[in-house]
């Protein structure tokens, strides 16, 4: 137990570069573990470990955010509430975990080095020195606002929207998996405007009428500005639910609703 | 008495023949003249300008760098990602 009385989860990763450590915490029913495995740790072989004795567990990965959640069967954990949305307002204050190093958020990251990311990151400056990956980010009350991930420097790194954690949650928990959606709609990186170059056929985007040449406004609740904030959109589609889409095309603009597959292979 | 050109020409060689060693001075005064006026009569070249100056912008344009799609949050910065068109 911490000094603080609060109890310490945490996963463990190997990998060939020597493996890394997360923090863990219990969400939801409190069987829910979630963990972040950074680059080149195998994160389907994640251990948990409570006060530093492992737990049998099941283990679920989103290859994509690198999200790791832990099932366990054992007496649930004390659950931290999840915010529905990340503010991503530059300043706003975030604690790490329950009283630990405070911080702020400096900006939401769409591209590292000429690389468009398949979400979109917060940037966080810390008061201290930056917490290993998978610690929350909570606010004033206590809510867990995002997730540490990979630190950038002493005292700054990037963190997950903890959105991101809800949606590998709602997998896990609705479908006992991980599953990303497909809709069929292809588009440039390189593009200025977020515009549809390509439509596969039979696709959930085809039966809706998108045609190439559109233009993506909103996505979901998510306007879409750039390439990457569709990319950072197309992350959360569901497979099953219905997402509406709101298009220009020439001088109009359309309301449309896809209903996304789950993507072979996945 | 001969007329025409024919009568022309002997008069003038008449006329060179009586002015004896000084014939010489006024055959090199009247060939300098027929230089001179050709000189200055000949027809030049019509004045040509020269071709109006260019601005060379200097400051070359990169070409666009290449965007790559990221399938993972591999943030490493040997991670290649992949370009060109991308489907969703």
């Amino acid at each position: 137990m911490a000094a603080g009385g609060e109890v310490v989860w945490t996963a463990a990763f190997s990998g060939a570069e020597g493996g890394s450590e997360s923090a863990a915490f219990a969400v939801g029913d409190g069987r829910h573990l979630v963990a972040v495995a950074v680059s080149g740790v195998e994160a389907g072989k994640g251990r948990l470990k409570l006060e530093g004795r492992e737990l049998p567990v099941e283990v679920f990965v989103d290859p994509v955010s690198r999200v790791v959640i832990f099932r366990m069967s054992g007496p649930p954990g004390k659950a931290i509430p999840l915010l529905a949305a990340a503010p991503t307002g530059r300043g706003v204050a975030v604690r790490c975990g329950n009283g630990g190093t405070g911080g702020r958020i400096i900006g939401v990251v769409k591209q590292i080095e000429g690389k468009i990311l398949p979400l979109c990151l917060l940037k966080v400056e810390y008061d201290g020195q930056a917490p290993i990956p998978g610690t929350p980010l909570t606010n004033a009350s206590g809510s867990v606002v995002a997730v540490s991930h990979q630190s950038t420097s002493p005292r700054e790194g990037f963190a997950l929207p903890v959105e991101v954690v809800k949606r590998v949650l709602e997998g896990v928990q609705g479908e006992g998996r991980v599953t990303r959606g497909w809709i069929g709609l292809k588009l440039q990186p390189a593009a200025v405007v977020p515009q549809v170059t390509g439509v596969q056929a039979e696709s959930p985007a085809a039966k809706a009428g998108v045609k190439p040449g559109d233009v993506l406004l909103q996505v979901g609740s998510r306007r879409v500005e750039d390439y990457a904030d569709a990319v950072n959109a197309f992350y959360f589609l569901r497979p099953g639910v219905a997402t509406p889409f709101r298009i220009k095309r020439g001088n109009q603009q359309f309301a449309l609703s896809l209903m996304p597959v789950e993507r072979a292979g996945e | 008495m001969k007329r025409g050109p024919a009568g022309w020409w002997k008069q003038a060689s008449d006329w060179f023949s009586n002015l004896g060693g000084s014939k010489w001075l006024y055959g090199g005064g009247m060939a300098y003249a027929a230089i001179a006026a050709f000189w200055l009569l000949a027809p030049k070249g019509a004045d040509t300008q020269p071709p109006p100056s260019i601005n060379v912008g200097h400051d070359v344009k990169a070409p666009a760098p290449v965007l790559e799609q990221l399938y993972a949050l591999d943030l490493r910065s040997t991670t290649q990602g992949q370009t060109g068109e991308q489907e969703f």
